[in-house]
């Protein structure tokens, strides 16, 4: 494909120096260039070449612009980070009181986003979502799956209301916060981040990062998925990304 | 004949229009989530369908099952969440809003006990119209625990919820 191509280009080439020549010639006799004339008088092999061209570039940009459809529509693809990022040592408190920390993230996947209880919206909307993903895993890939609420708001969200909250949802799922220091530590890790502000009647409002994160079982940032978030396409795309993994490659 | 016409349908829109508040407004897809424990606050999501010629702005809620009923929406841009006040709801003639899960919602703060599923709340939602007369209805929203309906976004519980006007 690239010898043709490189022929192709030096054919290209020639057929403009040629072209050109003809040009000038055709300037010493007439004022006006006879582009038919020229078009007339190329050998039949120049225009082969000339469709040829033509033909390769106008399938390149169809095939280019068909890729990039094809992309947006694999599942996973755009959410997987090349290459993953090995997490560093964090400590958060879980809603077991146990630490949550790297070593508790190694050997299972674990789907993490953050939020908070006061939330009336978006986060029990996640995870009623996340709910759902966990009823539709296959056994085996569920039973080495972990799904981890991480409240960046300590001051109303203990470890034990936390417990109590998650397990409405699942009893299987996690839940973990920390020190105000600890959690942008580790938010920034995973690309996210949050702030706290008190709105006119003096209610804490919470702002955090929407996406939903993917580690792998060696503790790596593996992906993240855009919100909103939906059952169906965080499950596709978690199953896609796990068939493709492996270990060792990054 | 032809005044007849004209009479007819100078009449029709003067009825339609002094309507009384009762019809001009009608409420779909009403329910509240159940709120897990642990937290203060939930959402209620409904339709608002506004059958007059008037155009209206909601403006002010309240429960007696909440100490504090807000409206808000949901914004998620950036890769970030926020929640922000929305003051005010302009409901356009023969128009409707949505409060619907991720978008615009009402935010029910500090309930009266604990609503479980079964629960009804009641909610009246007070509107203003150009001539500042205020307008107001009250309405009955089952709480629900929300169901994933596989078509985005679409959370809401159909067919099953129910509204009544004074």
């Amino acid at each position: 494909m690239l010898a043709d191509i490189v022929v192709l280009f030096t054919h290209n080439c020639l057929l403009r120096q040629s072209a050109s020549a003809q040009k000038k010639d055709a300037q010493y006799k007439l004022p006006a260039v006879n582009y038919r004339a020229i078009i007339h008088r190329m050998s039949k092999l120049v225009k082969i070449t000339l469709s040829l061209i033509i033909s390769i570039l106008l399938i390149g940009v169809a095939a280019y612009f068909f890729a990039q459809q094809n992309t947006n529509a694999t599942p996973g693809s755009k959410a997987r980070l090349m290459p993953p990022k090995p997490l560093t040592a964090f400590q958060l408190t879980a809603h077991d009181l146990k630490p949550l920390n790297i070593e508790r993230l190694k050997g299972k996947w674990t789907l993490l986003f953050f939020g908070y209880t006061h939330c009336p919206d978006v986060c029990p909307t996640t995870l009623t979502e996340l709910a759902q993903v966990s009823q539709q895993l296959p056994p085996d890939v569920l039973s080495n799956t972990q799904f981890v609420l991480v409240s960046v708001d300590p001051q109303r969200d203990s470890p034990k209301s936390l417990a109590e909250y998650v397990s409405y949802f699942d009893e299987s799922f996690l839940a973990a916060t920390g020190s105000i220091t600890a959690l942008t530590a580790f938010a920034r890790q995973l690309d996210s981040k949050f702030d706290l502000e008190t709105d006119p009647v003096g209610e804490p409002v919470v702002n955090h990062s929407s996406a939903m994160l993917l580690i792998d079982p060696q503790a790596r940032y593996y992906a993240r998925f855009k919100a909103p978030h939906y059952a169906e396409e965080i499950r596709t795309q978690y199953l896609t990304l796990r068939n493709r993994y492996s270990p060792t490659s990054p | 004949m032809r005044f007849a016409k004209t009479f007819l349908s100078v009449f029709l829109l003067l009825l339609v229009s002094s309507t009384s508040a009762t019809g001009k407004f009608e409420v779909h897809d009403a329910w509240v989530r159940e709120a897990p424990p642990k937290t203060n606050v939930t959402a209620a999501y409904l339709t608002l369908y506004n059958h007059s010629l008037r155009v209206y702005t909601l403006a002010r809620l309240s429960s007696p099952d909440f100490k504090r009923v807000e409206m808000h929406r949901t914004e998620q841009h950036d890769n970030m969440t926020k929640m922000l006040p929305v003051p005010q709801v302009i409901l356009n003639s023969k128009d409707h809003i949505v409060f619907q899960p991720g978008g615009m919602h009402l935010m029910l703060i500090d309930p009266k006990k604990r609503f479980r599923v079964g629960d009804n709340i009641t909610l009246t939602l007070f509107f203003t119209d150009e001539g500042s007369t205020e307008n107001s209805i009250e309405i009955s929203l089952p709480v629900k625990k929300a169901m994933v309906d596989n078509s985005h976004g679409m959370h809401h519980n159909q067919h099953d919820s129910h509204s009544h006007q004074h």
